[in-house]
């Protein structure tokens, strides 16, 4: 059984625009001492193909404007203007420059709400991935390395967690809990962390067997020790395709609630909100969604390419 | 002479890979009589799978893989009138010859049967794809009888059987009876014994050796354990980094051999003392197979080699020499180096 | 919450004793779990109906969508998965590992909200809410489709790439079987043993799963209503939702693990 879900949770091996890496069966051929030098991380890194490269420096341009939004936006993203609502796109508004994504329909700036909204919900996500990762890989270990009841408790709670359908759950914890963002932030951080764990825990399990978590189990380390120095170490680069697999799931996650209303509420932007919110006057005004919609695309777009492509770098060193 | 059955002339097989090519055969050269048994030998690394695969065209996945290159000549002569150059056939071609004239054996049995279906159809499946005259229901006749040559008891039952429910000595059999039910002239075997234990090595070899003498199939195997070639071979092709570099029939190889790699191999073998006979320390061979992307310059074996000379050893690689039985060497020294 | 009415402090009263709000937190749940037992499962606030009435009409018109949009996962996801493998060299197989790679990482929503924007509004040729005719069946079907067609496209790939590389597969080859027999006898089997129950497992998503896309066309389905029992804060309907969409997973659950116990010879189950 554990096996079988494994694999649906996992997502799959490598994939990449570029039709997926391709393991040559020439190479189980030959002896392992003929697999060349073991080429060097940093050339594989440096050896960056031209659509991750794009990627990357589009996230980077993101990240900017979102770190530095009140500096960078044209308009404030708050400050409504019921004469103006609806407004297409504009170049030049006087002798400032135009609303490039036209306004909302309560008369906001689409482009600088679109910048906070990439703030919220980037943030947001953020702070998810780290909550869930540090629980996610906390658990993971914990049970890959303790056994016993231990891992049984934690495999009961991630085959519960599996069942139900995300949505449900979300929907769960906002009745109980209210509305608000740090609800939110909780919620999605702790449905989250089970792909985590599930992964980590079967790294953990192969490394644990390892001769030299034997070795220094002779030696008289404690499980403590071991899971800091010998452990982590190794986990490191699964973690890191983890972390920039999950991001863009996350967001999505999040600009789904509040695009159904049940995220972030109003008046905060963000980018799942206000295409929900721009829903209702699609037919007149489309650039009220449209933005939005495409930042959103992009970013996942972008992490998941860079998430693919991290995933092949690190795959020689990764068990499969 | 007779022409053989089986010829390989100046084989080689490059890998081309992201971070180099990677030279696997360098030009070896060996045939294969009707009837006989000939024992490819060598360490892991040598050459000698990707040999075997070349020759039913298995290199990369699905037979022809971009980033293989593959030159040489390989002749099979089923007869007098018919002579098929394997690495020009198509693939089509290759395919018909594949289970029908030329069979092969793989090491891990655990693995090599597909899951899903019962041993008695794999079996079945080889002599529907290749007799088309047969039926199925005769087609799965010949495999119950496969499956009684090869020692299995309860044919009838076996033939419903799933792999996983039989142990690894069975399934290497069955794998025998798949490779063997269309008689073919040709059956390659690699390493077929290295993943079981002793006693059913012995086994498998028996029974190897006695369908060879029933069905006149030629056997070429694989393999690194000297023991074995002692026991089934008639004449031993020695590998080493790719190359050749020793050839001749069992008794040449065992009790003259002329390569300093060879020799080396044959001194260490541990060996019962008689009785009175005080015991000598093993004399391995010391170093490591070299990288096949990073060889030495000269002959590979040079850097381990006991009689190596700097003059020509560490600089040219050496050529065949042929002694007058046919023993064939690849080595500067090797008339130098007779008595030792 | 719609326009509250003046009530009396006596329906109040009424009401609450009614749905037990007046009662402590513990006492409620034992009163829901008698209610249960005797098949009441109460009554919504907002609609003022049974709420197993109102669920059973819903969940007929989310079965509608759902009974549609599994098949169309199927017969495009796994194809595509297949194509993607045995052709990735090619454009037909970089271009279907796209189509999958698209469904995957662009949300549902807005996959949706293109949809309608191209086909409604501006080719003006699909319409984009309610369910009153065949036509309308046609966005919803696809939107609800596009995850899981995508799952299943990346699963087969990387299940198949898994299997082509086993040694079974060489086996096969070496004993000069044609490539067709090859892929659709050896391989395919052995891919699609896991690929079935991972479809069953899809089963949950696109039952309970689809509030974006009954939210987006105002589709009269259960998910629909689970929202809005959320947004209204009608507790009752959104219990009973629970309820229903937990036991159709478990009972998807189990039968896929059947599913799975048959059709794998290597299985066998512990009499």
């Amino acid at each position: 059984m554990a096996e079988k879900e494994l694999k649906i949770d996992e997502g799959d091996k490598p994939l990449s625009l570029n039709g997926g890496a391709s393991k040559e069966a020439a190479v189980s051929v030959l002896p392992p001492s003929a697999t060349v030098a073991k080429i060097s991380l940093w050339k594989r890194i440096l050896d960056i193909p031209l659509s991750v490269r794009l990627c990357l420096i589009i996230i980077i341009i993101m990240a900017f404007a979102a770190v530095f939004a009140p500096w960078v936006v044209p308009y404030d993203p708050n400050v409504t203007n019921i004469m103006e609502r609806n407004a297409p796109p504009s170049l030049i508004k006087g002798e400032r420059i135009g609303h490039l994504f036209g306004i909302d329909q309560l008369g906001r700036d689409i482009l600088s709400r679109c910048v906070y909204g990439l703030r919220v919900s980037v943030g947001i996500s953020l702070v998810c991935m780290v909550i869930g990762s540090l629980v996610g890989v906390t658990l993971g270990v914990i049970s890959g390395l303790l056994g016993g009841w231990v891992d049984r408790i934690v495999a009961i709670l991630v085959d519960f967690q599996l069942a139900v359908p995300y949505i449900l759950m979300v929907l769960l914890g906002i009745i109980a809990f209210g509305f608000g963002i740090p609800v939110l932030v909780g919620l999605i951080g702790f449905i989250r962390w089970k792909t985590h764990t599930r992964l980590i825990r079967g790294q953990v399990l192969s490394i644990r067997e390892s001769p030299f978590v034997e070795a220094a189990r002779a030696l008289g380390g404690s499980n403590f020790q071991i899971a800091i120095r010998h452990i982590l170490p190794n986990i490191a680069s699964m973690l890191i395709v983890l972390l920039t697999m999950n991001f863009p799931r996350i967001l999505l996650l999040e600009s789904s609630l509040s695009f159904l209303g049940i995220g972030v509420q109003p008046p905060t932007a963000s980018l799942g909100r206000m295409v929900g919110e721009g829903r209702n006057y699609m037919a007149s005004a489309w650039w009220i969604v449209i933005p939005p919609s495409g930042f959103i695309v992009l970013i996942t777009l972008c992490m998941q390419i860079i998430g693919d492509w991290l995933r092949d770098v690190f795959d020689v060193r990764l068990e499969r | 002479m007779q022409s053989a059955l089986l010829e390989v002339n100046d084989l080689k097989i490059e890998f081309m890979m992201r971070t180099g090519t990677v030279r696997a055969v360098q030009g070896i050269s060996f045939q294969l009589q009707r009837g006989e048994t000939v024992c490819l030998v060598g360490e892991t690394g040598s050459g000698k799978s990707v040999t075997a695969l070349s020759i039913i065209g298995l290199v990369g996945t699905g037979g022809r893989s971009h980033n293989v290159r593959i030159e040489g000549d390989i002749v099979y002569r089923p007869n007098k009138t018919k002579e098929y150059h394997m690495l020009e056939l198509f693939p089509e071609e290759m395919r018909s010859l594949r289970g029908r004239e030329i069979s092969m054996i793989f090491q891990e049995p655990m693995t090599c049967m597909n899951p899903v279906f019962t041993v008695g159809n794999q079996i079945a499946e080889v002599v529907i794809r290749h007799e088309a005259t047969k039926t199925k229901h005769e087609a799965l006749r010949i495999a119950r009888e496969m499956i009684q040559s090869v020692g299995i008891p309860e044919a009838e039952l076996r033939l419903k059987s799933f792999p996983h429910q039989l142990s690894g000595g069975m399934r290497q059999r069955i794998m025998i009876a798949m490779a063997l039910a269309c008689r073919p002239a040709i059956l390659i075997a690699d390493e077929p014994t290295a993943a079981l234990d002793v006693t059913i090595q012995a086994q498998i070899l028996n029974l190897i050796q006695r369908l060879q003498s029933e069905l006149g199939t030629s056997v070429l195997f694989i393999t690194h354990d000297l023991g074995v070639v002692a026991q089934i071979a008639d004449r031993v092709v020695v590998m080493y980094a790719g190359r050749d570099v020793e050839t001749g029939t069992v008794d040449e190889i065992f009790h003259s051999p002329l390569h300093p790699y060879t020799k080396s191999l044959l001194m260490s073998i541990p060996r019962l003392c008689k009785p009175g006979e005080k015991p000598e320390r093993l004399t391995p061979i010391g170093g490591t197979v070299p990288n096949p992307a990073d060889l030495p310059p000269g002959c590979a074996f040079h850097p381990r080699c006991l009689w190596a000379t700097d003059a020509r050893c560490s600089r040219e690689e050496p050529e065949v020499e042929v002694s007058d039985t046919g023993h064939s060497v690849r080595c500067w020294r090797w008339r130098d180096l007779q008595e030792v | 919450m719609w326009g509250e009415e003046a009530i009396s402090a006596e329906d109040w009263q009424k009401m609450e004793e009614f749905y037990g709000f007046d009662k402590s937190l513990p006492e409620q749940y034992f009163l829901y779990l008698r209610w249960l037992a005797r098949g009441d499962f109460g009554v919504s606030i907002i609609f003022r109906q049974p709420v197993v009435e109102l669920y059973t009409q819903a969940f007929g018109n989310t079965l509608k969508l759902a009974v549609l949009a599994l098949p169309l996962s199927v017969f495009v996801g796994i194809p595509l998965g297949i194509i993607g493998v045995l052709k990735r060299r090619s454009l037909a197989g970089r271009l279907a590992m796209t189509f999958a790679f698209i469904g995957y990482a662009v949300p549902n929503f807005i996959l949706a909200i293109t949809f309608i924007l191209v086909f409604s509004f501006t080719l003006k040729i699909l319409p984009s809410m309610g369910d009153a005719t065949v036509w309308h069946f046609i966005i919803p079907t696809i939107m609800l489709s596009t995850g899981t067609t995508a799952a299943l496209a990346r699963y087969t790939r990387s299940t198949m790439l898994d299997v082509l590389s086993q040694d079974y597969v060489r086996t096969a080859r070496a004993k000069g079987l044609s490539e067709r027999i090859v892929i659709f006898k050896h391989v395919l089997r052995n891919v699609l043993i896991p690929v079935v129950t991972v479809i069953g497992l899809q089963v949950p998503t696109l039952v309970g799963g689809s509030m974006i896309v009954e939210t987006i066309f105002s589709w009269p389905g259960i998910d629909r209503l689970i929202i809005g029992s959320v947004l209204n804060r009608d507790y009752p309907l959104l219990e009973f939702g629970v309820l229903f969409i937990g036991s159709i997973v478990v009972i998807v659950n189990i039968f896929a693990d059947i599913l799975y116990v048959l059709i794998d010879p290597r299985i066998q189950v512990e009499a």
